[in-house]
């Protein structure tokens, strides 16, 4: 069932949709996921093999952080 | 066409480039020559055109090269640049979608069309110079080291709006601009829809006159 109010109508609506425009203004929810996680993927290979990338990270944003986001540098 | 694997990783970074270093891709997805010795071949998971990835604030701080400049959080697209554009994109410029090729193509051009001038850009340069016919990275959405024209129209200060400035070829083009205030100024339909059109993002260091600065993109991706 259709509404002419897609957001704030309960019924009808692709909630995918919904969340989309919301939160991301543009793109869908699941292209965001994906993208960000593209993103942080990157900068766990760049820290990954290249030692001035990561004491850049640690010494920005602190060692528990560049733990806490990129848990893959730190596995022993 | 972006390619769509979830938790794709950048290509590039496997050979221990920067995401604003180099003159882009000869080759699509680029080409990789040797690979640090604890990866295996990243075979099938090169970036395609169209493919987008999102940055936080470390992300882009890791993969910076900061010889070339410091990168920023926000929206980036992998696109196929124009090989037979007159100008050059060069870091802090726009480029825009070439209407010429295929939407599939995901192709940009640095050069200003005739017809639809500025108002289709797709994103700005984040490396020193991409070469005509390569592939690379722009940033689409979020904080970004954009070039403004040689004179600007009104005063740059932190906090305004700025533009596309729509120079059509030559020096300034694929530069931005901000607009000289007027106290009241008449409304017209012409004057509003330059203003929504031609609307870049909000400046966060005062811009100056042929140089670069920063500004936020509001997102808004133009194409999928």
């Amino acid at each position: 069932m259709q509404t002419s109010k897609p957001y704030r109508g309960t019924g009808g609506v692709n909630p995918r949709t919904y969340v989309s425009r919301e939160l991301a203004r543009g793109m869908f929810a699941s292209e965001m996921l994906e993208a960000e996680e593209r993103g942080r993927q990157a900068a766990v290979i760049a820290m990954l093999t290249n030692p001035e990338s990561r004491a850049r990270v640690e010494n920005t944003f602190g060692l528990a952080y560049a733990r806490n986001r990129y848990p893959e540098v730190y596995v022993k | 066409m972006p390619s769509g694997h979830f938790a794709k990783a950048i290509h590039q970074l496997y050979a221990v480039r920067k995401l604003n270093a180099g003159t882009g891709d000869a080759n699509l997805g680029g080409l990789i020559n040797s690979l640090p010795s604890s990866f295996s071949a990243p075979g099938g998971s090169s970036s395609q055109p169209g493919d987008r990835a999102i940055l936080s604030v470390a992300d882009a701080l890791a993969i910076s090269d900061t010889s070339v400049g410091t990168l920023y959080d926000g929206l980036y697209v992998y696109y196929l640049h124009d090989s037979a554009s007159t100008a050059t994109a060069t870091r802090g410029r726009l480029v825009f979608h070439d209407l010429a090729a295929a939407d599939s193509a995901y192709q940009v051009t640095p050069d200003e069309d005739a017809n639809i001038t500025v108002r289709d850009w797709a994103g700005i340069t984040i490396t020193a110079t991409v070469t005509k016919g390569y592939y690379w990275w722009a940033q689409v959405a979020g904080k970004v080291v954009a070039r403004f024209r040689g004179t600007l129209t009104g005063t740059g200060a932190v906090g305004v709006g700025t533009y596309a400035a729509a120079q059509g070829a030559g020096a300034d083009v694929g530069t931005l601009d901000v607009t000289a205030s007027a106290a009241n100024p008449t409304f017209t339909y012409a004057l509003g829809d330059n203003i929504i059109q031609n609307y870049i993002g909000v400046a966060e260091a005062a811009p100056v006159g042929g140089a670069l600065s920063v500004i936020r993109i509001p997102c808004r991706p133009k194409k999928f």
